[in-house]
């Protein structure tokens, strides 16, 4: 134990005060924050058009009555010479040209240079059938406020017999994030710790090593230390991102009180509705069973880590350099992509269907899977019984690794095969 | 080949720190060593040789408890070999190897640490190698920042920080310009007159002359001779002769053969005679009559020669 904490410690601070690890935290939440960002900012910017297009409407029949149509992207022209307006189009002064040929206005051919995106094409589908069905109303006598006073906005709040409720979405988005973290810590570290032992088995270290410590000794040292290090990680992320989100909060908060002050206009404007939104959506993550999800997290993170990283070290210890590891990277690395695609699944259709229940339980998805049915109200009971069949798991592989270990860091020159690897196991 | 054993004293256990008793370690398709047994006095430089492959790392290994015998035992100081002996044991691989990006003085704590020094005692023999040594300016760089022979001289510390009674050196002098091996070997004297055993496993056979009181060698798993260095030495000395003459020889004894003949550096005559069980006496009296004699003495073979000997004799039958 004292050998094995030596090593811990050593894997620790080596790891631990690394520039690379220093700059990976610190930029860690800077990044992720600034992905979700422009992720964001994308998908709110880029379809939206700058310069408006004009597009042309042939509509003999006067279906849409020579009316302006309101549109963010185009602007609209009746035209009624169609040779004319086609050379238009050939010289690129109008977008296109709308052929109405039907009465009631639900066939018309869109002739243009170039093929319009699907997203152009649905803005325009909307355009028209909104006006078409103003238009409908007015011909039919109803008014706007009449229409929407016979539609029921219905608010479906759910309470569970435990007495908690809270939004799927805070359910959905909590479990899917900390899955996620799990996967990629698995990753990210395993890696590590497989370079690790390659590493130190080129160097040749591991001779002097071992013959201080035990082969296994070593390999647990090692898989603690680098968990420790994953952990530290994580923590100083949500520590960070914290205080990023808390400063950044307290910026917009003064800005907005600065622009308030300074426009008459928009301090007219309920500043409640903002505010309100922002703490119902709070409220709906308070509602959480956080000590289950956090206990939980823990337990299927280490769980996760330590079952993987196990048979890292093995293969780490198997080849003579990483470029070999590629071929038993796949087999190993499959399970959890297959984890965290059922989760997805889970996420978005059911976390209760038997597929992800069963997922949640086997070993190698279960640190995954059962972190995203989480917060779902999963029982106790099944919490337990799936991290008794992860660790359980845990010490029969690390055991099965320690024994492909301890022969694989001294044997250099032969190439790495599993048949190689079944040998070592039953090797004196 | 039967083992041959010239242990002139007899060895009991208050003068043996290590004993390797009837070892043996197969591995699936070939066998590494077949029972070898070593007797090494405290206190000695004990050389073990053999040929590359011929079953020493194999044997090192087990006696830094990296592996195990599958036969056969190894005693220290009487005790069967067990864990808490790793303090005990020093062990410079022939593979060498370090931590790149990791400090020197760093390293050199952690692997006294891991010989159960603790934190201070680490420390301070760590600082007091690196002075030895004249790297204690060097101490907080990275390995990677230093040349090859610094990084050979921290090796070496590695081995010896804890002051282990036993000091196991594989090929300790390979990558050693000549300053830093003649400084090697001050400090190999140096650690075995202070009373460190060292058992010193190469293929250079000069250096063994130089540095060996005793020695064991090992040629296809098998143990073909051992003894003190100068036992062994009497023991191959041969019947050829050098002779250097004034003038011309021609045997009249008949028995007498001239197997070499050339001018020597002072332009004199050089022979080298097999004397065939002639006596030496009889053998200057005959050279005497023809000629003047400036130089005659016995070939004692180096312990290279006796290597090479013994180690082309043995058929390669390896069970």
């Amino acid at each position: 134990m004292h050998n094995i904490l030596l090593i811990l410690k050593h894997e620790y601070i080596t790891r631990v005060s690394k520039k690379s690890f220093v700059i990976m935290t610190l930029l860690g939440p800077l990044l992720i924050s600034a992905f979700y960002g422009t992720i964001a900012f994308i998908s709110i910017y880029q379809f939206s058009n700058d310069k408006q297009e004009t597009i042309a409407i042939y509509d003999p029949q006067h279906v849409f009555n020579n009316n302006h149509i309101n549109s963010k992207s185009y602007q609209f022209e009746y035209v009624s010479d169609i040779k004319k307006t086609k050379s238009e189009i050939e010289e690129e002064s109008l977008a296109a040209v709308l052929m109405v040929n039907s009465k009631s206005g639900d066939s018309i051919e869109l002739i243009a240079k170039k093929s319009f995106s699907l997203t152009n094409r649905q803005e325009l589908k909307d355009a028209l059938a909104e006006h078409l069905f103003q238009n409908n109303l007015k011909a039919n006598g109803i008014t706007k406020s009449q229409l929407d006073s016979l539609r029921t906005d219905i608010k479906l709040t759910e309470n569970l017999l435990s007495g908690k409720s809270s939004s799927i979405e805070a359910k959905s988005g909590v479990g899917y994030v900390g899955a996620m973290v799990i996967y990629l810590f698995i990753f990210m570290y395993g890696v590590m710790i497989m370079r690790g032992v390659t590493e130190e088995k080129n160097n040749r270290i591991v001779e002097i090593i071992v013959s201080s410590v035990k082969p296994f000794q070593l390999m647990m040292g090692k898989i603690l230390g680098v968990a420790l290090v994953g952990l530290t990680q994580f923590l100083a992320w949500i520590v960070l991102s914290g205080i990023l989100i808390t400063v950044v909060s307290i910026a917009i908060g003064l800005q907005q009180v600065d622009s308030g002050s300074l426009s008459s206009v928009q301090s007219q404007i309920p500043s409640g509705s903002g505010a309100g939104m922002m703490s119902s959506v709070l409220e709906q993550f308070h509602s959480l069973d956080y000590p289950k999800i956090i206990t939980g997290f823990i337990i299927f993170f280490f769980g996760g880590f330590l079952l993987y990283s196990a048979i890292f070290a093995a293969i780490g210890s198997a080849v003579d350099s990483d470029t070999e590891t590629q071929q038993f990277m796949f087999p190993v690395s499959m399970p959890l992509v297959f984890g965290l695609v059922i989760a997805q699944i889970a996420v978005i259709k059911d976390p209760n269907s038997t597929l992800a229940y069963w997922c949640s339980y086997i070993p190698f998805t279960s640190p995954v899977v059962m972190m995203v049915r989480l917060p779902f109200d999963v029982s106790w009971g099944q919490i337990i019984l799936s991290a008794i069949i992860l660790f359980g798991t845990f010490v029969i592989t690390v055991w099965l690794a320690g024994k492909i270990y301890r022969i694989g860091i001294l044997s250099y020159g032969q190439k790495a095969s599993y048949k190689q690897m079944f040998k070592w196991l039953f090797q004196k | 080949m039967d083992s041959i054993s010239l242990q002139s004293i007899s060895i009991n256990m208050q003068n043996t720190l290590l004993q390797i008793n009837n070892v043996s370690k197969f591995y699936k398709d070939k066998v590494a060593l077949k029972d070898v047994s070593i007797n090494v006095p405290k206190g000695s430089i004990y050389g073990l040789l053999g040929p590359n492959g011929a079953g020493k790392t194999s044997l090192i290994r087990i006696i830094n408890q990296i592996t195990e015998a599958d036969e056969g035992n190894i005693m220290l100081n009487g005790e069967i070999l067990n864990q808490s002996h790793i303090r005990n044991i020093g062990y410079l691989p022939e593979e060498r190897g370090l931590y790149k990006k990791i400090k020197v003085i760093r390293q050199l704590e952690y692997f006294a640490k891991l010989r159960g020094l603790n934190s201070k005692e680490a420390t301070e023999k760590a600082g007091k190698w690196l002075q030895t040594m004249g790297l204690y300016d060097i101490r907080n760089k990275k390995v990677e920042e230093l040349s090859k022979g610094m990084q050979q001289k921290i090796q070496f510390i590695v081995a010896v920080i804890h002051s282990p009674e036993l000091l196991i050196l594989d090929e300790p002098f390979s990558g050693f310009d000549p300053v830093n091996a003649e400084l090697l070997t001050d400090i190999i004297l140096d650690l075995k007159a202070k009373g460190t055993t060292i058992l010193y496993s190469t293929h250079r056979m000069e250096s063994v002359e130089k540095l060996c009181d005793a020695m064991a060698l090992i040629h296809l798993s098998k143990k073909i001779l051992d003894g003190t260095v100068a036992d062994i030495k009497n023991k191959f000395k041969s019947d050829y002769f050098e002779v250097v003459l004034n003038g011309q020889y021609s045997p009249e004894i008949s028995a007498i053969q001239v197997v070499e003949q050339a001018a020597s550096d002072t332009g004199h005559n050089r022979l080298l005679l097999k004397l065939n069980g002639i006596k030496n006496n009889d053998c200057i009296a005959d050279i005497a009559k023809q000629s003047e004699i400036i130089h005659f003495s016995q070939k004692i073979p180096s312990i290279n020669d006796i290597f090479i000997q013994l180690v082309t004799q043995t058929p390669s039958n390896n069970a």
